[in-house]
């Protein structure tokens, strides 16, 4: 009885045991990756929220390119969404493969200040972008395919009388309810606030931060929404030393990592790599600078207050300008979601084609990208941000009789290359797939003009910072 | 030596001295084929002391040839006495009353049976205490013929109903406690003295009533003459009283029903009738209705035989009522206050002297409770119930809020009858399959109480507790030891697994609270080990005690069918606990058992059981919208049985000394049942561990269910610490172990604690409210009838939900919030799966058209929820808020509008391009359109709500040149008329059905149970009447 009595006990003590045990390790918590989350257009989703911009001969007289890349005629379905209380126009438009087709969206509103739109696309790979015209110059920037409740614009400038700079922050509610944000900003003049914005439904809104924020260099903008969420973009004007027109999505809610793929310290430019914490607490950012492999060069250490933007003026790093171009890769050591932006400047007096191009990080990985390229010079730029994989990125042209292969191009770990116009052609449309999730990114000149932007997702997206 | 002549000449002379001065007394013995006593009975009245005594023996039978006459028997013992033929009479009355029929000359008649025995002094003290307290009726104390300390008789208690019942209880010893004259309501016709001028007025007894009830018709018409009825203890009648052994007859139950309904008939007022009858008729009506499930047919039949036997005797009965009224002279208030107050036949029950053939129960209990543990246990019991029913008293004063499992009823019983009915399911899309059949029982409930749907509900919330209970105090019952029962009935009522389970709205844990208990304690006897085995066998055989689990998990199964987890789980602790205690014993019978036990509550499930055969024995009717992926509920937790809203604190962990007393002290069979006890536990802890840390590749039940074994063993535990300390600590020698004793007993009263501290709310802090009244749902009256999809923790949704995605699960109602019929997944889901492609479509951002494919499914709000109740019933502790990439593409899509001002714990989204579910549009309206998906690009056509509603039925008027798009899983079984012409049907938007009438009109769109559905609904009707009354005999004992 008593060695029965051991035994027994001893069981049940072990099982008790083992279950402590068992308990002491850390669950396994599902790191799924919200893909939802992530600002990177996807050209899986079917449905595009274009913020749009002016009627002909405002600010930036807006345009829609669709661009069908895939191997099917395609079917859009677009509806302009304006800034006064008149109903939207609708239109469908059919893109044959490897084709583009231009909407002109500002002729479906004809007599509304601001007109944005909402494209459901019927067929696989098609992208949205719009084009701009305005008096300052012209840009290009992909339409979204998701709203946020947490936008931010990395920078901006409002001096009108020195420097031309005029500033708007465009705002589309695509929904069926209405939004209401809040926009703070911060500027090298101080700091201003609006409360409780309303985005109707369906409507878009335009801010001129130029009246709220007036005569300053640098201003960013956070944008709460209290109800609602909403997409939005940024226009801004530069008349003064540099001439430009740049379009720039608003970076959304920002991300732990997120990549600027091409960064220049070209005699002439002036790059401007801007990171703001959104957050309400100070963020440790690491900016890690990825090359093509010839040079390794340190991270640049920022310590960002809440709420403040820290800039890195890449021609001011002198340890930097080694590398003529580069990659810079955000990186927030406290976990807190940064955005990060970039601002091209060309200046007028030198010998290289001016203008002002500005794009938000890329937050987004994925195996295949679609690129419409334009311009004169056209540079597509692809960056491996995995530390660890090797990816092979098979680049093609789509045209209406198929696709044939570029070139290919294999990428170590952190490593960054450019494809070139020679190799690129002229006005393609132009798809990557990679053997491992990569970033890929666009640089485009015109005659007068630069734009740098990122290319569209065309699969399954990874936030970056998971890919290791 | 004195002259004995002499002696007798001066008691002539004394006796001729005394017969003047008294008055006279004629004795009627009525004799029906008296035994070999009856020579006793004569010769008791002739050697009566009182002088004017004159005896009259009514023959009731007559002459049978081969046996000795009456006349012949009486002559040998009382030659003086007069004989009078009344063979043509039946019954003891109407041949008592030929004696009127003589020219009879005495003050008083003595009635009495032919097996009395009278003391020689008995009619002379009944006679002197008439005079004296001017008695109308006496009776004397009547005792038992062979032991005349037992009293049989000192007078009747009667109530209203005329039923009556015996003032002294069964077998009472005489201890001259009733030896005081008292008045009565009524005494005995075995023995009565009644002056002769009140038996004639009132015609004497009833001759309608032969036996039984006679005296209480007599004595009741007597006072109602004006005449006093008193009992005379000092008067000592013996009685044999054995009527139904000499008539070969046992009609007790039936002529005391008929002859009670004849007095009140015969003896009350008219307005005193409009009261009483339709009391009585309650009355019997509930007495049938136990009588019925306890399978007492006979008592069914004779309860309501007496109304009819009386209702054919009405005439009669008039007769009698108009030779009473010119004599009636006392009030009816008069005669009310001899009455007993209430009724005598419910005394009887509670007293157990009712149902059962002897009357040995009420003793039982008073002899019982004159024991210091049955004392000990009524007081527990008393306490336990208050616990329950003080912790419960605001849900039972203010109501139950409609959160989680806790649906809303219909608003008729009615209604639940019909879903019990009908085999359409009309969640989610409609499917075809059986509501959960108790359902059904409950709908009946409701009707027999009188419609009341939110009593039934209540006792359908609050009722597994109690269940519960007694199958607790019932699982050590074997042992014999009262304390042990004790000590498991309160560890098991303090626990906090019931009260997370109503604070969470989880009926499922309940439902597993109430069977466990039962289920364990039929498996322990089915593995047959000691204590549950004597020498001479197990105590009860294996198909019994097999078929005793099957049932308890088929009453509950029909509710919820996750219960039959259970079964399995105890099994395999009991398992276990015997290889580790090295008793083998019973193990193949245990085995058996668990398969006779499946197979039982199978049957008693059979509609369920065959809706899972046909759908080839699908798993999710038992997941409760699991997926089988991981929480974060840690194992203190579970082992604590803290789950759901309910912090159970430390004090629980008390528990564990008491369960650890039988494996440190016990021995013998307390050392095995604790160890196999312990591994039910344990197996329990550990499937429920083992589902939240994600190891099972399956959806399981709530953990809160999966636990419920562990309830009960630590209970049981508990239960055999008690008997270990009992048996075992006594052969302990002095040390450590006699300090087990006052510890346990300190820590049960820790471990209370945290149980006692949920008293406060009254409600075991269940919310308030629910979401009926805070969801601003369009009426469908306007619009047309449409679907809700649920989305939310599987815990919070307003019905069980189906597995969408780690801890999200949906579900989708018709026109608002479910009840009680929509709640339970049916094996057949129907088309759910055009939802779940929507939904998961819609989950990974595939679409922002998200209303336009759900316009298909008839979906006009997408509502999630984050808590079980709406705020500020519910604390934002527990919200489970939406996975925010899925609340991002919720709020993302084009046409669903986010409604404002909703509250907190709820999202509701309104579907701006939704289809009514039964919508009349013009033919072509779902051109082009083969598959859901089709939506996103080609919308419906338009479209106007038609016949609005819910159910199998649905009438209204269709216009004229459209069809009717029916949206909901296709099914033969459906058909439209239209003004009672069928109409053609086709698939439309590749899942539904519409139909293409030949005109518009009057229709009718209803769906056809087919028959053999019908027939098993039948089956198992009978099934479940049989294992409910398997259930009350085995509780009531009748049917040992």
């Amino acid at each position: 009885m008593r060695a029965l009595r051991f035994i027994a006990l001893a069981l049940i003590a072990s099982i008790i045991a083992l279950g402590v045990i068992a308990e002491q390790d850390e669950r396994p918590v599902a790191q799924v990756a919200s893909v939802a989350g992530l600002g990177t257009p996807d050209a899986t989703t079917g449905t595009w929220f274009c913020v749009g911009g002016s009627r002909p001969g405002g600010h930036a007289a807006v345009a829609l390119e669709l661009v069908n890349a895939g191997t099917a005629p395609a079917t859009a379905d677009i509806v302009t969404v304006r800034s006064d209380t008149e109903p939207g126009g609708r239109t469908q438009v059919e893109i044959g493969a490897g084709e583009r087709s231009t909407v002109a969206i500002a002729d479906l509103a004809a007599d509304a200040e601001w007109v944005g739109a909402i494209v459901e696309i019927a067929g696989a790979d098609v992208v949205v972008e719009q084009t701009y015209d305005g008096l300052t110059g012209i840009d290009r920037a992909p339409c979204s395919t998701r709203t946020a409740e947490r936008l931010i614009a990395t920078d901006g400038a409002t001096r009108v009388v020195a420097e031309g700079e005029e500033m708007l922050l465009l705002l589309l509610n695509p929904f069926q309810e209405d939004a209401v944000v809040d926009i703070a900003f911060d500027a090298d003049v101080g700091i201003d606030r609006l409360t409780a914005v309303v985005v109707p439904a369906r409507r878009l809104v335009a801010i001129d931060v130029t009246e709220e924020v007036t005569v300053a260099s640098h201003v960013s903008a956070r944008i709460e929404a209290l109800a609602g969420r909403v997409v939005g973009s940024r226009i801004q004007t530069r008349t003064g030393t540099a001439r430009g027109l740049t379009v720039t999505p608003l970076v959304q809610d920002g991300a732990v990592v997120s990549v600027i793929p091409s960064v220049r310290t070209d005699l002439g430019l002036t790059d401007r790599v801007l990171v703001t914490n959104p957050g309400e607490t100070t963020a440790e950012v690491d900016l890690e600078i990825l090359t093509d492999g010839s040079i390794e060069l340190d991270p640049v250490e920022l310590t960002i207050r809440p709420g403040r933007t820290a800039e890195v003026i890449v021609a001011a790093e002198s340890r930097l300008a080694v590398a003529a171009e580069f990659a810079v890769v955000a990186r927030s050591l406290t976990g807190d979601p940064v955005a990060l932006g970039v601002e091209r400047l060309a200046a007028l007096d030198t010998e290289i084609v001016p203008g002002t191009a500005a794009m938000p990080g890329i937050d987004g990985a994925a195996d295949r990208w679609i690129a419409p390229m334009d311009g004169t010079s056209t540079d597509l730029v692809l960056v491996n941000p995995s530390p660890t994989a090797i990816a092979r990125a098979d680049v093609y042209v789509v045209r209406p009789d198929g696709r044939s292969l570029l070139t290919t191009v294999e990428l170590g770990p952190g490593r960054r290359a450019t494809v070139d116009e020679e190799v690129l052609g002229e006005r393609p449309i132009i798809v990557v797939e990679a053997s491992s999730p990569i970033v890929v990114g666009r640089e485009i000149t015109g005659f007068t003009s630069r734009q740098m932007m990122g290319a569209v997702v065309a699969s399954d997206l990874v936030p970056i910072g998971q890919l290791n | 030596m004195a002259d004995p002549t002499d002696e007798h000449a001066r008691t002539d002379a004394a006796t001729t001295e005394s017969r003047a001065a008294t008055p006279s007394v004629t004795a009627v013995v009525v004799a029906h084929d008296p035994g070999a006593w009856f020579e006793e009975t004569l010769d008791s009245f002739v050697t009566q002391d009182y002088p004017r005594l004159e005896l009259v023996v009514v023959d009731a039978r007559g002459q049978v040839e081969g046996e000795a006459s009456i006349d012949e028997r009486v002559r040998a013992v009382a030659p003086a006495a007069t004989i009078i033929d009344a063979s043509d009479t039946d019954g003891f009355g109407a041949a008592a009353n030929t004696v009127l029929e003589t020219d009879i000359e005495s003050a008083f008649l003595m009635v009495c049976h032919d097996d009395v025995a009278m003391a020689p002094d008995a009619v002379r003290i009944m006679v002197t205490e008439a005079l004296r307290s001017n008695i109308g009726v006496a009776g004397p104390k009547i005792v038992h013929w062979e032991k005349p300390d037992l009293l049989q008789h000192v007078g009747l208690q009667v109530d209203q109903f005329a039923a009556w019942n015996d003032v002294v209880e069964v077998n009472e010893l005489d201890q001259e406690q009733y030896d005081a004259v008292a008045d009565v309501f009524a005494v005995p016709s075995a023995c009565l003295l009644i002056r002769t001028g009140l038996f004639a007025t009132i015609g004497g007894f009833d001759p309608g009533i032969n036996r039984r009830g006679d005296d209480v018709d007599l004595c009741w018409r007597a006072q109602l003459a004006g005449a006093r009825v008193m009992v005379v203890p000092d008067a000592t009648v013996r009685h044999r009283e054995d009527m139904r052994a000499r008539l070969g007859l046992d009609d007790v139950r039936r002529t005391r029903a008929r002859h009670q309904l004849r007095t009140v008939l015969v003896t009350g007022g008219r307005l005193r009738l409009l009261l009483t009858l339709p009391l009585l008729a309650v009355l019997n009506v509930a007495e049938m209705l136990i009588a019925l499930v306890t399978g007492r047919l006979g008592q069914v039949s004779d309860v309501f035989g007496s109304w009819t036997w009386n209702l054919s005797r009405l005439s009669e009965i008039r007769r009698c009522r108009a030779g009473l009224r010119p004599h009636v002279t006392a009030s009816p208030k008069d005669l009310a206050a001899l009455q007993v107050a209430g009724s005598v036949r419910i005394n009887a029950f509670v007293r157990g002297q009712i149902g059962r053939g002897t009357r040995t129960f009420g003793r039982d209990i008073v002899s019982a409770m004159r024991t210091g543990t049955t004392r000990f246990s009524a007081i527990a019991w008393s306490l336990v119930v208050l616990f329950v029913l003080f912790g419960s008293r605001s849900l039972i004063s203010t109501g139950i809020p409609a959160v989680g499992d806790f649906a809303a009823f219909p608003s008729s019983g009615g209604d639940l009858v019909d879903s019990w009915w009908s085999s359409w399911r009309s969640r989610d899309v409609g499917s075809v399959g059986s509501t959960p059949s108790g359902l059904g029982f409950l709908g009946v409930l409701s009707i027999v109480l009188g419609g009341s749907v939110g009593l039934v509900r209540t006792m359908w919330i609050l009722g597994p507790i109690f269940v519960g209970l007694l199958g607790a105090w019932r699982l050590l019952a074997v042992t014999g030891s009262r304390r042990a029962q004790i000590a498991t009935l309160v560890a098991y009522v303090a626990l906090p697994l019931p009260w997370g389970a109503v604070a969470g709205g989880s009926w499922s844990t309940l439902g597993m609270y109430a069977a466990a208990p039962w289920i364990l304690r039929a498996l322990l006897e089915a593995q047959a080990s000691a204590p549950f085995r004597t020498v001479a066998g197990p105590v009860r055989p294996l198909p019994s005690a097999a078929a005793a689990g099957g049932i308890a998990v088929g009453l509950v199964g029909i509710f919820d069918p996750t219960v039959a987890i259970v079964t399995a789980v105890l099994s395999a602790g009991l398992v276990a606990g015997a290889l580790v205690a090295v008793n083998p014993t019973g193990l193949v019978r245990l085995v058996g058992g668990s398969v006779i036990a499946a197979v039982t509550a199978g049957l008693l499930a059979l509609p369920f059981t065959i809706d899972l055969l046909l759908n080839g024995l699908p798993w999710h009717p038992f997941a409760g919208g699991n997926t089988g992926v991981g929480d974060h509920t840690p194992l203190v937790d579970l082992v604590r049985f803290s789950v759901g809203p309910i912090d159970a604190g430390l004090f629980v962990w008390a528990f564990a000394l008491p369960m650890a007393v039988p494996l440190l002290l016990g021995r013998a069979w307390r050392f095995d049942l604790a160890v196999r006890l312990w591994f039910v536990a344990l197996t329990s802890w550990a499937l429920a561990y083992a589902a939240v840390r994600g190891w099972v590749p399956f959806g399981l039940p709530p953990v809160s269910v999966l636990i419920g074994p562990a309830a009960i063993a630590v209970a049981g535990l508990c239960g055999v610490a008690v008997s270990a300390l009992e048996h075992d600590l006594r052969r302990a020698g002095f040390g450590w172990r006699q300090a087990l004793l006052p510890a346990a007993g300190f820590a049960a009263v820790i471990a209370v604690l945290p149980s006692v501290a949920l008293l406060e709310s009254g409600r075991w802090e269940l919310g308030r409210g629910d979401y009926e009244r805070v969801l601003p749902l369009a009426d469908p009256m306007i619009d047309g009838s449409y679907r809700i999809i649920w989305i939310g923790h599987p815990d919070h949704l307003p019905a069980e939900g189906a597995a969408f995605a780690d801890e999200v699960a949906w579900v989708a109602t018709i026109d608002g919030l479910p009840d009680i019929t929509e709640t339970s997944h049916a094996p057949d889901r129907g088309a759910a799966d055009e939802v779940e492609r929507v939904l998961e479509a819609i989950a990974t951002g595939e679409t922002s058209r998200a209303g336009r494919l759900l316009s298909g499914l008839s979906v006009r709000y997408v509502i999630s929820i984050d808590r079980l109740a709406p705020a500020p019933f519910s604390s934002e502790d527990s919200a489970v808020p939406l996975p925010a990439d899925l609340a991002e593409t919720l709020d993302t899509q084009l046409d669903l509008r986010r409604l404002p001002g909703v509250n907190s714990a709820a999202r509701v989204y309104e579907n701006t391009e939704w289809t009514p579910m039964r919508a009349a549009a013009v033919s072509g309206f779902d051109d082009s359109i083969d598959d859901i998906f089709d939506l996103g690009v080609t919308p419906i056509g338009s479209n106007i709500g038609v016949l609005v509603g819910t159910g199998d039925r649905l009438e209204g008027a269709l216009p004229d040149q459209t069809e009717l798009l029916v949206a909901q899983t296709p099914d033969d079984g459906w058909s439209l008329t239209v003004d009672g012409d069928a109409a053609a049907k086709r698939r439309s938007l590749g899942w539904a059905t519409s139909f293409v009438p030949s005109g518009g009109g009057d229709a009718v769109l209803a769906y056809q149970t087919p028959r053999w559905r019908q027939l098993v609904v039948l089956a198992q009707l009978l099934m479940v009447a049989g294992a409910f009354g398997f259930v009350l005999r085995r509780l009531t004992g009748a049917g040992r």
